[in-house]
Order: structure tokens, then C-alpha cells, then sequence
């Protein structure tokens, strides 16, 4: 087996506070093969934009990584000097922001700041060589007439204009690793496909894995091979596409799929997670999910230990005291019609 | 987004507590100077003693101790510095509170009313800043000779702009909230809704920007008795105290130190001090100025 | 781009507009200039005849065209005192003030940015509190203040410097660095705000993601950006620039426009004191224009705007 483009180990990310550090990620492991798409799926605030700024060595400064380890093709990164890291940033592994309103800046040309990715990677190009890749790369991710746009500044483009650059300035030097967070959020609905399409079909080009960092599980589901569903800064459960939408075995990854909006509901009222996610400085003793799950509200257990992520063979992991449970009633708690698309 | 934005720290004074003590010590004993200083036996501001001038501080002269020592027409330096306290002090309260009602008047009525009136106020406010406010003053003193109360209203009137910025821009999102609008709908005049509603959200505001206010009058005050342009003798400011000292710089430095110190002390307690009580967004009149400007 | 430029031309000529009215509501406050024009054994028929030359007889929206003209012109009469037009006395005098504020405000900006850079290359959270300690300090003395302790400590104490005039470059040293001071201390603070709230922005995360250093991040991505206020702020502060340059001037006797409007107004010379505020005024809104069309260039969304 070929060595993980990507892999974490129990990595545990700390904020500080004012009452002291809180735990926003937590016994984070998974690994990303050469060419796997995986998508990690939670709502806001469950820790999986926070998993990957810790991956890219971007964690704000009152941030910092407590334990585990983050390996990339093999190589220790979380322990990797400043200098290492930069080299890395942006040539092997390239990340793609949620806002492209924000994350573009305002002063200079996009042209530049596409220019300034390659340049600062292979530095013994020329101008005109760094120029004329830049207007390649725009016209691969759809930029219209790439020459008098790469030319042009941020706020002459629309979003979905932006996340495009965007693209392109992530996969400008062919990056092993692309970590994509929430890249179409932001934007207008008609334009999120469109936007999902050439991020998938560029980086099918050039061969990268890609982390897809989302709330939305039908985004992903046509994307990933793989779905890694976090709750409370911790993985409640990580199996392929195809398994996690038809034989979820952890009681938050029903919830999720029996709120995806379904091609059969007609009119009717969505199934939601009763409750709120915990607040990270008081996490639930026990499994941080019981308080808001039809199975373990009441178990004594749910209450008391916490459950680890283990295997329940085909590549299924699930954290769940009672995961056999949930797989069998999953069936009925999920509304018909979801499923993988194509 | 599931990134938490880092924690970001809560807002705290620019410079810590430490400043606050500081300003707060430097302010009492100005003040305690200015207030308690006449209060004392051998207070006398006037006094000349030719035979006992540019004398150090802390000689006695006939049982009479100057503290500060005394200047070249042997007048007691700190009776002087106590007493210019008190005519900078009457000045700039005065200055403020006068550019602090015009300003805010001015303001609540461009951002209350809007139209050709609001047009009118900030093109006002624009020409004003084209000019240079103490070349204002300098100009109009000119021509209407120094006195205690041309300049005092002069600097008043030429400094209203800060405040008018203010008061229209708080005005014009105070006049679309809720409360105001409801009392519209239940008929209460634009006087009225000025009076109850809007003013009495502008004026904490204003308050804090007037103190900070207060140390730049002090400031443009001292200068102008400096040049020779603000109070006028025999009445003592620290402005002329200090050109006067500048002539024995090289015997007597103390002369022109004195009076300096005591400036910065008062403007810098009431800067530091307002600085402490502005909001986060307005800790820079200069930034809310730009605000007020793009 | 080329709208932009036109409405602020015009809006600086509008500024100049007023200021030339608000001048001549002055000079009108001023009363009958005769009176100092004429000797003390003057016959009424010699005043009345002053008038008529001067155009004081005449209806006041007549004179008041008639100043327009005058002011477009660059006629603002002669010296009560010299003999010579008030225009050219400010004019000469002129070069010596633009080039005290012009080197105060270089040195100034250039300090404050050299300085916010090294706090945030260091990262260095005492040195940034010892600058802005110094910064909230220096706006509490007043210039002619901090010029006087200058002169003290390298004029009288050690020697080093003239504290007088003009005329080589180690005469400007301390008048530039007097009026540079305020300079600096607004814009320790400014940058150091500015510095602060950039780098919280998402672009300088994409930034980092590209592999960028920090150094490269600090000046390619956040000074561009952190600039911009300090632009605007430069020259809204111009005027108070050039009225600290009015009274640094005379600490110092610098033989500039603002050390003539002082002697000017204890004169009484009125068409120079006229003149003085023209002229300040009139620099003072060009270079506002100019930083205005400055601030353009730096941010791409103005320019289109």
C-alpha cells in the first residue's frame, strides 16, 4: 500500500480562553490516499475548518496544536520548522478559503496575486513564463478572457469569479495536497455547482487529493470517496460515500442525512437534530452527542463513557456505544431518495 | 464557518492601567496646583521684585519662600503657573462647551433633517477644515486684536467640526431605530424626538469627545499666547510664560521647563483619562474623522 | 477614474471659492483701511479720494466681485509696511515653509512605519507599548514646547545644532524634527491600528497559505492595505501640519510664510495677513487633492468608485 498523502494521528487543537484552554478538536485521525477525495462534514463550530488550518500549520496565534501528529506523505509537519512549512504551503499542499471576498487582496491585481503563488515556489522562472501560466491557469478554471482579467483586481469579480481565481492560485504548482474549505458557501447557489465542477475537474487534472471541508452532505456526496462526519471537534464517524449514506451507523450522521432536503419529500416538514450543538467549554460527560440522541438520552452509558471510533469492518468507523442499533434503525429514520447522485 | 475566530482579546485602555494611574496622579496634582496654590499665604501672581528676579527654585526672600523660584521681573513663578492654570482652564471649558453645543446642534440638525440644510452644514464643516484652525484664529485675531473673550469664542467656533461629524453620523442611524420611528408614527414632533430620543444617545459621546477636545484647545491656546497672539499681559498664560523663558534658556531653563511641564500635564491626564472611556471604533477622533470622511 | 479626478478638482476649487469669501467678509471686518494708509495729517478729501482708488465707495457685491477678481488674480495690494505687493512677500517666503513640513512629514511617516515594522517583525509586545507610550506622550506636548526642549538639549547643552535660521542642513535638523514629532506620534498609532487590523483579514491567511514568509506577507500583502488610512489621515492632518509649521517657525526664526503671518498680524499689515491665508489655504487644498488623488491610485476600489 502506497504511503497516505495525509494522515493525522489523535491531533488535538486548543484555543485559549479567558476560563482557560478549550478543546476544539480532539483524537482527530484519519488518513487521505493518493488521489482520494474525502470529505469532512459537521456544523459550524465542530471543529473541521480547525482540523485543516492545523494540517497547514495556519492556526491563529491563540491557537495551538496539543497532541497527535500530522503526517504528510509521510513526513512529520505538525513539528516542522516556519521555513519547512512555507516551502510546503501552497507548492505541495494548497488551500482554498470559504470567502473569496475576503480572502483575495483588495489591492492587488489578481494576475499578481496568482503570480506571487508560482513565484514563490519556483523561483528561478521568468516573468513572462510566470505570466503566461498565470493566464492558463485562469482560463482552465473558466475565467473568461483570462489575459485582460488577470489584470483586473478582486472587486471586479463577481463571487464566483473570485473562488475561480481562487482555484487557481491553489492548484497553480500542481499541489499534491488541496484542502478546500467550504468553497462554495459563500456563494450564490446557481454558481456552487458551477464552482464545484471546475474544482473537481482541475483537480482530477492534476492528479491532487483534496480534503472538502463542508456542512453540506449533498455536496460532497457526489465529490468524495470517503465522508468523515465530526461532532464536537472529535470524528463521530468515517466510512465511504456509498456506506455513509445507506447504512449510517452513528446517530448524528442519521440526524444530518434525515435533514437533507429529499427529491421525494414533497412539502414535507424536514427532520432536524432536536437540541444545539454543546458549547465547547462545557462538553457533555460521556458522548458529547448524547444529550440529542433518540438513542442515548437516556443510556446511562452514552452518559458516563465516552466511545472511541471503532471499526465496524468494510472501512466503517463509527464512535458509538450503540452504532449496530442505529445502522438498523437508520432505515426508517431516513426519508427515502437520498442517496449518491449518478 | 466552522472557524472560530480567534479569541479576540476584549478591548482594553491603548496603554494598559498603569497609564490610567499615571494620568490620574499627573491630572490631581495639576489641578491640586491650580486649585490649591492661590489658597496659600504670599500668593501673588503680580509682584514684581526687580533684586530678586530669575531667582532658583526653593529661595526665600524676606521670609517668603518661591517654590518655583521667580522670573525676570522677579514675579513668584508658581503663583503664575497656578493662575495661568486658572485662565487656561476658563478658556478652554468655555471653547468646548461652546463648539460642543454648536457642533452638536449643527449636527443633529443636518443628520435629523437631511436635504439642502444637512448640504449646507457639512460644506460648512469641509471649508472649515480647509483652513488650518489656528491660522483661523490668527487671521480673525488680527483683525479684531487679542482679548480673553474674542479668543475664547474664536476657538469655540472653530472647533465644532468634530463634534458636527459626529452628532449627524450617530443622528442619522439613531433617526431610522425603532424607538424614533414609533414615536413618529404615534406623532411626536421632530423637537420632540430630538429632545428625548436622539440627544440624550448623541451626548455621552460628545462628552467624551469634548474632554479629548479640551487638551487640543489647551494646546492651540498655549501656542497663540506663545506667539503673542492669545492672553495678553500682565494676565499669565503658560504659552507666554514659556516665549518669555525661551530668552533665558541658557541661565534659567527652569523658566520655560515650569510652565511646559504643566501643560503637558494637564493635557495629557485628560487625554489619557478620555482615551479610557472611548469606545472601541472611536479610540481615534483622527479615524473617526476618516470614517465621517469615505 | 478621470470622474473621480474631476469632482475632486471641483470640490477643491469650491473650497478655494469659499475661502476667498470668507477672506473678504474678513477684510470687510477690518474696517476702512485708509485710516492706516494715510498719514496722521491727512485732509478728509485725501481719504475720500483713497477710497474711490481703492474702490471702497462702491456697493459692497461690487467690491466683493472686484476682491474675486483681485484674489484670481494674485492681487492682494501692497504691504502696509514694505512697499511690495503682499503676494510676492508670502512668495518668497513660501520655499522655506514647504520645505520645513515637507521633510518634518517625510520624516515623520518614515519613522512611524519603520517603527510599527520592526514591532511587528519582532513581535515584540513591550516595544509596542513602550512606542505607544511615547506616541500618547509627545501629542500632549505642544510643538513650540518640544522645540524649545530640542533647542535645550542639543542647542544650549551640547551644542551640536543652530537653533536659529536657515540656511545649511543642519539648520533644519531641529525644526524638522520638532514639527515631525506630532507627525510621528499620529501615526505610531494610526499604524499601529491599522497593522492590528489587518492582519486579522482572511487575505492574510491566503497569503500565508501561499507560502509566503512573513516578512514577504508583513510588506506585500498588510502594508499596502495598512496604508490607506494613514494616506487619508496625512492629508486631513496636512492642516495641522502647516499650522504647527506656523509657530514651529517662529521657535525656531525659520524665515517662513508662518513666521510672516505672525509679524505680519502684530503689524497689523493686513493685505500680507490676507495673502498668508490665501496662500496656506490654497497649498493646503492642492495638497489635499493630491493625496486625495494618491489615495486613488493606492486602492483600486476608489478608482473605479
Amino acid at each position: 500500500m502506497s504511503v497516505p498523502v495525509l494522515e493525522t494521528r489523535d491531533l488535538a487543537v486548543e484555543f485559549a480562553g479567558p476560563e482557560g484552554p478549550v478543546r476544539v478538536v480532539d483524537k482527530v485521525s484519519f488518513t487521505l490516499d493518493p488521489g482520494e477525495v474525502l470529505g469532512l462534514v459537521g456544523e459550524s463550530g465542530s471543529g473541521k475548518s480547525v482540523t485543516l488550518l492545523a494540517v497547514m500549520g495556519l492556526l491563529p496565534p491563540t491557537a495551538r496544536i496539543v497532541s497527535g501528529e500530522v503526517r504528510f506523505l509521510g513526513q512529520r509537519i505538525d513539528t516542522a520548522d516556519e521555513t519547512a512549512l512555507q516551502r510546503l504551503r501552497g507548492g505541495d499542499m494548497a488551500m482554498i478559503f470559504q470567502d473569496p471576498m475576503t480572502s483575495l487582496n483588495p489591492v492587488l491585481r489578481i494576475g499578481t496575486q496568482i503570480a506571487e503563488a508560482i513565484a514563490l515556489h519556483r523561483p528561478g522562472l521568468g516573468r513572462r513564463a510566470i505570466a503566461a501560466r498565470v493566464v492558463e491557469l485562469l482560463g482552465m478554471v473558466g475565467v473568461p478572457d483570462p489575459e485582460a482579467r488577470s489584470r483586473q483586481f478582486p472587486h471586479e469579480f463577481s463571487g464566483g469569479m473570485r473562488q475561480r481565481a481562487m482555484i487557481a492560485m491553489a492548484i497553480a504548482n500542481e499541489p499534491k495536497l488541496l484542502i478546500a474549505d467550504e468553497p462554495t458557501t459563500a456563494l450564490d447557489v446557481t454558481i456552487q455547482a458551477q464552482v464545484m465542477e471546475v474544482l473537481e475537474e482541475v483537480r482530477a487534472r492534476t492528479g491532487s487529493s483534496m480534503v472538502l471541508v463542508t456542512h453540506d452532505l449533498g455536496l460532497v456526496a457526489e465529490t468524495a470517496q470517503r465522508i468523515a462526519v465530526m461532532y464536537a471537534g472529535r470524528i463521530a464517524e468515517l466510512a465511504p460515500t456509498e456506506a455513509i449514506f445507506e447504512r449510517p451507523a452513528h446517530p448524528y450522521t442519521i440526524g444530518l442525512l434525515a435533514s437533507l432536503p429529499s427529491l421525494d419529500a414533497t412539502g414535507e416538514m424536514l427532520a432536524s437534530i432536536p437540541g444545539q450543538p454543546p458549547d465547547m467549554r462545557q462538553r457533555p460527560p460521556g458522548c458529547a452527542f448524547h444529550p440529542r440522541c433518540h438513542l442515548g438520552r437516556d443510556r446511562t452509558r452514552c452518559a458516563g463513557e465516552r466511545p472511541v471510533l471503532a471499526a465496524l469492518g468494510d472501512g466503517r468507523l463509527a464512535a458509538c456505544h450503540y452504532a449496530r442499533e442505529a445502522e438498523a434503525g437508520a432505515a426508517t429514520a431516513i426519508p427515502s431518495g437520498v442517496g449518491v447522485a449518478g | 464557518m466552522s472557524v472560530q475566530p480567534a479569541p479576540r482579546p476584549r478591548w482594553r485602555p491603548p496603554l494598559g492601567s498603569w497609564s490610567m494611574l499615571f494620568a490620574a496622579v499627573i491630572l490631581s496634582l495639576i489641578l491640586a496646583v491650580i486649585a490649591l496654590v492661590p489658597l496659600l499665604p504670599g500668593y501673588d501672581p503680580y509682584q514684581q521684585d526687580i533684586f530678586n528676579s530669575l531667582l532658583r527654585p526653593g529661595s526665600v526672600v524676606d521670609g517668603r519662600i518661591h517654590w518655583l523660584g521667580t522670573d525676570f521681573l522677579g514675579r513668584d513663578l508658581l503663583s503664575r503657573i497656578a493662575l495661568a492654570g486658572r485662565v487656561t482652564l476658563l478658556i478652554g471649558l468655555s471653547a468646548v462647551s461652546l463648539s460642543l453645543v454648536v457642533g452638536v446642534m449643527l449636527g443633529l440638525i443636518a443628520g435629523y433633517f437631511r436635504g439642502p440644510l444637512e448640504n449646507v452644514i457639512m460644506g460648512l464643516a469641509d471649508l472649515q477644515l480647509s483652513v488650518p484652525r489656528i491660522l483661523v484664529v490668527i487671521a480673525v485675531t488680527a483683525v479684531l486684536g487679542p482679548n480673553l473673550v474674542t479668543l475664547t469664542v474664536l476657538l469655540g467656533l472653530t472647533s465644532w467640526v468634530t463634534y458636527g461629524r459626529v452628532a449627524r453620523a450617530m443622528t442619522l442611524s439613531l433617526r431610522e431605530r425603532e424607538f424614533v420611528l414609533s414615536a413618529t408614527t404615534q406623532g411626536a414632533s421632530s423637537a420632540w424626538n430630538i429632545r428625548r430620543h436622539i440627544l440624550p444617545n448623541v451626548l455621552p459621546q460628545m462628552l467624551i469627545l469634548g474632554s479629548y477636545e479640551l487638551g487640543q484647545i489647551i494646546v492651540i491656546e498655549a501656542a497663540l499666547s506663545y506667539l503673542g497672539l492669545g492672553v495678553q499681559p500682565p494676565v499669565p498664560s503658560w504659552g507666554r510664560m514659556i516665549s518669555e523663558g525661551q530668552d533665558f534658556l541658557q541661565i534659567e531653563p527652569w523658566l520655560a521647563i515650569l510652565p511646559g511641564l504643566a501643560i503637558f500635564m494637564l493635557v495629557a491626564g485628560t487625554q489619557f483619562l478620555s482615551q479610557r472611556f472611548t469606545p472601541e471604533g472611536m479610540q481615534d477622533a483622527d479615524l473617526t474623522a476618516l470614517r465621517k470622511r469615505r | 477614474m478621470l470622474r473621480y479626478i474631476l469632482r475632486r478638482v471641483v470640490q477643491a476649487a469650491l473650497t478655494v471659492f469659499g475661502v476667498v469669501t470668507a477672506v473678504f467678509f474678513l477684510v470687510q471686518l477690518s474696517g476702512d483701511p485708509s485710516a492706516l494708509l494715510l498719514p496722521p495729517d491727512a485732509t478728509p478729501e485725501d481719504a475720500d479720494r483713497l477710497r474711490t482708488s481703492l474702490g471702497l465707495d462702491r456697493p459692497l457685491p461690487v467690491q466683493y466681485i472686484q476682491f474675486l477678481g483681485n484674489a484670481l488674480t494674485g492681487d492682494f495690494g501692497n504691504s502696509f509696511r514694505q512697499r511690495t505687493p503682499a503676494l510676492k512677500l508670502v512668495l518668497e517666503r513660501l520655499p522655506a515653509t514647504l520645505e520645513l513640513a515637507f521633510t518634518a512629514f517625510a520624516l515623520g511617516l518614515v519613522l512611524a512605519f519603520l517603527a510599527s515594522l520592526v514591532v511587528r517583525l519582532t513581535r515584540s509586545e513591550r516595544l509596542r507599548t513602550g512606542l505607544l507610550w511615547m506616541a500618547f506622550s509627545l501629542q500632549a506636548i505642544p510643538t513650540f514646547f518640544f522645540g524649545l526642549l530640542l533647542i535645550l538639549v542639543f542647542s544650549v547643552w551640547l551644542g551640536w545644532l543652530p537653533s536659529l535660521g536657515r540656511g545649511t542642513p543642519q539648520h533644519l535638523i531641529l525644526p524638522a524634527l520638532t514639527l515631525a514629532t506630532f507627525e510621528l506620534a499620529l501615526y505610531l498609532r494610526l499604524l499601529n491600528s491599522a497593522f492590528l487590523q489587518e492582519m486579522g483579514q482572511d487575505y492574510v491567511r491566503t497569503a500565508k497559505a501561499k507560502g509566503g514568509s512573513r516578512v514577504r506577507v508583513l510588506v506585500r500583502h498588510v502594508l499596502p492595505n495598512a496604508m490607506l488610512p494613514i494616506v487619508t489621515i496625512a492629508g486631513i492632518n496636512l492642516g495641522v501640519l502647516l499650522g504647527g509649521a506656523i509657530v514651529t517657525e517662529t521657535v525656531f526664526s525659520w524665515p517662513g510664510v508662518g513666521r510672516l503671518v505672525v509679524q505680519a498680524v502684530s503689524q497689523r499689515d493686513y493685505p500680507v495677513v490676507i495673502a498668508c491665508v490665501f496662500v496656506i489655504s490654497l497649498v493646503f487644498v492642492l495638497l489635499n487633492l493630491i493625496v486625495d488623488l494618491l489615495y486613488a491610485v493606492l486602492d483600486p476600489r476608489v478608482r473605479y468608485a
